[in-house]
């Protein structure tokens, strides 16, 4: 099936069954952690979707994976968990989760930006660009994110709910080098 | 270093080439790579992307567009699998797939999305113009019957299967049994066109073959010197089936190029089976629904619209200039009278036309030369059979004299392989049919021809005429090469004005065919 009709099927019912029983910023927490575990743990996708792994280890694996030990998990994340796993659609928790976290956003009008920089910047540096950005995005509020990534050189890489804006000295650099490799290749 | 390059000069191009560098800054659509297995990503976010749009990885590597879903998309990588991981950005470049046509790319190898693979450096020395893979044909009122003949320099095809300026006509046989040579001897045969100045320029799409066979291909062409006029457009074996898939709109936007700009232009695709076996592949893994032999079900689409490209543009510069569907870079610069012909080539399966490719190309073409393994075999080359080839356009651009020469040799020729296959059982034979198989015998051995060897049209008609009217009834079989090749020096040697230059420009009278008759008289006197 379509994964994306899939996703948004699945994703819509757990908002609306998570905003009935009260608990769909929780849920909204546990999305975040989960989602970044996929990037993370390489494995985790195929374990999901390996038939050898029974259900309930896929059941605790889900739920280790949100929280620690497995035990804080919401009601109503853990009856999705359930109800995904016995209808076979493992392999399609990332872009459920992924879809969820999209509705909750639009519907609390939450705006979300991340700054990479070389060294850190000053706290109020980050506040004065966090009420920009929420500005400029229409936003109740921000999520806003930072990374101190040494190997952009200089600069900055702001990215703000689906766009990028580029000002690394590393990725200038690869820009030229590849603008003079273009014009200059040539096996001698 | 080389002691001829002078330092001064190369600091001097290397600070004008930082001026021009681009580095500003910009802001662009991102998403993340939810999944990627098998030469397709699958990208969450990108909202605004289109379809057919080139996408951009952080480490280089790029895909296209091709599934448009509410929040993600799916894209075919253009690169290696393995090159992209999970939780990748991916940017969008706001570029449709396109490719960058120009003369430059004359004598070059490229890749379909126009970056050379020759080793030769830069696509340099002119303009180079943005051509879309995918576009529109040309609507009914920019077009033009097709009138003007291309010349293949093989006889079998110049005089029962004639292609015209515009046309397609498809190559269809089973491996091994000439399709490509038909195709280098027609690229090679172009040859004439350029040295006159009225080029031909051909593009020679190679789809899934080995680089090796690229290679020599290319190899061939520079041997003969094709290369002038000729942009060779690869994607081999071990490219990615989205590369394999793009190859032949790679070529067709090539085309267009000088179809537009009013200029003749060849286009060969080599061959379009390996192609739909590609297209069979990306579809597949984007999760599309099968159809026949697995095809996914807009196959026919998929042919149909490359093929149609193929046209011979109007004449009147008012009308044609304003064709539908020009892309920006070439607005202003359309010029009637232009041409673009296509050559597909399909590989069928133990002789199997029926399958689902073949008949598809076979209906969407004007035309097919079907080749024969036997044929092949018995050392009839090309291979043709004539019974099932046709062209259904290109009797229309045949030159006069051929038509007058030729006329009755596919009809007679079909009847030849019938009969000849009736008396096979042996029994006697009446004086009618007798005579039907003599001349059927001398002709095929007449149409047979050595590769790379295509021959002007004048040539044609006169080694043709000699089989048409009977001039080769008491000449062994066997001699009939010889007798072609005598024939043909005394005619370049004494009758070069008074015969070849006249059925050069399509005349035949009665004082051609009079010394027609007395050269082919005499050689067959010296050769008895």
């Amino acid at each position: 099936m379509d994964v994306n009709i899939l996703s948004m099927r699945y994703a819509k019912a757990l908002f609306q069954f998570a905003a009935e029983n009260g608990d769909e910023k929780k849920v909204y927490e546990e999305c975040q952690i989960l989602s970044m575990a996929f990037p993370e743990v390489k494995k985790l996708r195929v374990t999901l979707q390996s038939p050898l792994v029974s259900e309930e280890e896929k059941t605790l694996l889900i739920r280790e994976a949100c929280s620690p030990g497995g035990k804080d998990v919401s009601p109503s994340f853990n009856s999705f968990i359930k109800l995904v796993i016995r209808n076979k659609r493992e392999g399609y928790v990332n872009s459920i989760i992924l879809i969820y976290m999209d509705l909750y956003r639009n519907s609390k009008h939450i705006g979300v930006a991340k700054l990479t920089t070389a060294v850190p910047v000053e706290k109020h540096v980050l506040e004065r660009i966090s009420e920009k950005t929420r500005l400029h995005l229409h936003a109740a509020e921000m999520e806003f994110d930072t990374k101190v990534d040494p190997r952009i050189e200089g600069g900055f890489i702001f990215d703000f709910n689906d766009f990028r804006i580029d000002a690394s000295v590393y990725s200038q650099l690869l820009n030229i080098r590849k603008q003079l490799t273009d014009r200059n290749r040539r096996i001698v | 270093m080389n002691d001829d390059i002078k330092v001064s000069e190369v600091t001097e191009i290397l600070h004008q080439q930082l001026e021009s560098i681009d580095s500003g800054i910009q802001v662009s659509e991102i998403g993340k790579v939810l999944q990627v297995s098998d030469g397709v990503v699958r990208i969450y976010g990108l909202r605004n992307a289109q379809a057919n749009e080139l996408i951009e990885f952080e480490n280089g590597e790029k895909a296209i567009v091709m599934n448009l879903e509410e929040d993600n998309v799916g894209a075919v990588l253009l690169g290696r699998t393995d090159m992209i991981k999970e939780g990748y950005i991916a940017k969008r470049t706001g570029h449709i797939v396109s490719i960058m046509a120009g003369e430059s790319m004359l004598g070059r190898v490229i890749n379909p999305l126009g970056e050379p693979m020759d080793g030769k450096g830069p696509l340099d020395g002119g303009t180079l113009y943005e051509m879309p893979l995918e576009r529109k044909a040309p609507g009914i009122i920019f077009r033009e019957p097709v009138n003007e003949p291309l010349q293949t320099g093989l006889k079998a095809i110049d005089a029962m299967i004639p292609i015209g300026r515009g046309q397609r006509e498809l190559i269809i046989g089973d491996r091994q049994t000439g399709k490509t040579a038909i195709a280098i001897d027609t690229i090679i045969n172009q040859r004439a066109n350029y040295e006159a100045g009225n080029p031909v320029y051909c593009i020679y799409v190679a789809v899934g073959q080995k680089d090796s066979t690229v290679a020599a291909t290319v190899q061939t062409l520079r041997k003969y010197g094709a290369m002038d006029y000729t942009v060779v457009v690869s994607a081999c074996a071990a490219d990615p089936a989205a590369l394999q898939y793009f190859a032949p709109f790679a070529g067709a936007a090539v085309g267009e190029y000088f179809r537009d700009t009013g200029r003749h232009a060849l286009v060969i695709y080599d061959d379009l089976s390996k192609q739909a076996v590609a297209y069979r592949e990306v579809s597949l893994i984007l999760r599309r629904p099968s159809g026949r032999e697995a095809y996914p079900g807009d196959i026919f689409y998929l042919h149909s619209r490359l093929l149609e490209r193929a046209a011979k543009i109007i004449s009147q510069q008012e009308v044609a200039s304003q064709m539908n569907d020009v892309p920006p870079s070439l607005k202003g610069k359309i010029k009637g009278g232009g041409s673009l012909t296509a050559l597909p080539i399909i590989e069928t399966q133990a002789g199997d036309v029926t399958a689902y490719i073949p008949t598809n190309v076979i209906s969407i073409t004007d035309g097919q030369i079907f080749l024969d393994t036997d044929l092949f075999n018995q050392g009839i080359r090309p291979a043709i059979n004539v019974g099932i080839s046709v062209s259904r356009v290109g009797g229309n651009a045949q030159i006069k004299a051929m038509k007058q020469v030729a006329s009755s040799l596919k009809i007679n020729q079909s009847q030849y392989q019938e009969l000849e296959a009736f008396t096979k059982f042996g029994g006697e034979v009446d004086p009618v049919t007798a005579l039907a198989i003599n001349k059927g015998q001398r002709n095929t051995k007449l149409l047979c021809q050595k590769q790379y060897n295509p021959i002007p049209v004048e040539k044609e008609i006169a080694i043709l005429y000699c089989g048409t009217h009977g001039l080769l009834h008491d000449i062994p079989v066997d001699k009939v090469e010889t007798f072609e090749k005598l024939f043909l020096e005394t005619l370049e040697l004494k009758h070069k004005d008074d015969v070849l230059n006249l059925l050069k420009e399509g005349t035949i009278n009665d004082s051609v065919t009079a010394i027609l008759n007395e050269t082919a008289a005499s050689i067959v006197k010296q050769i008895i």
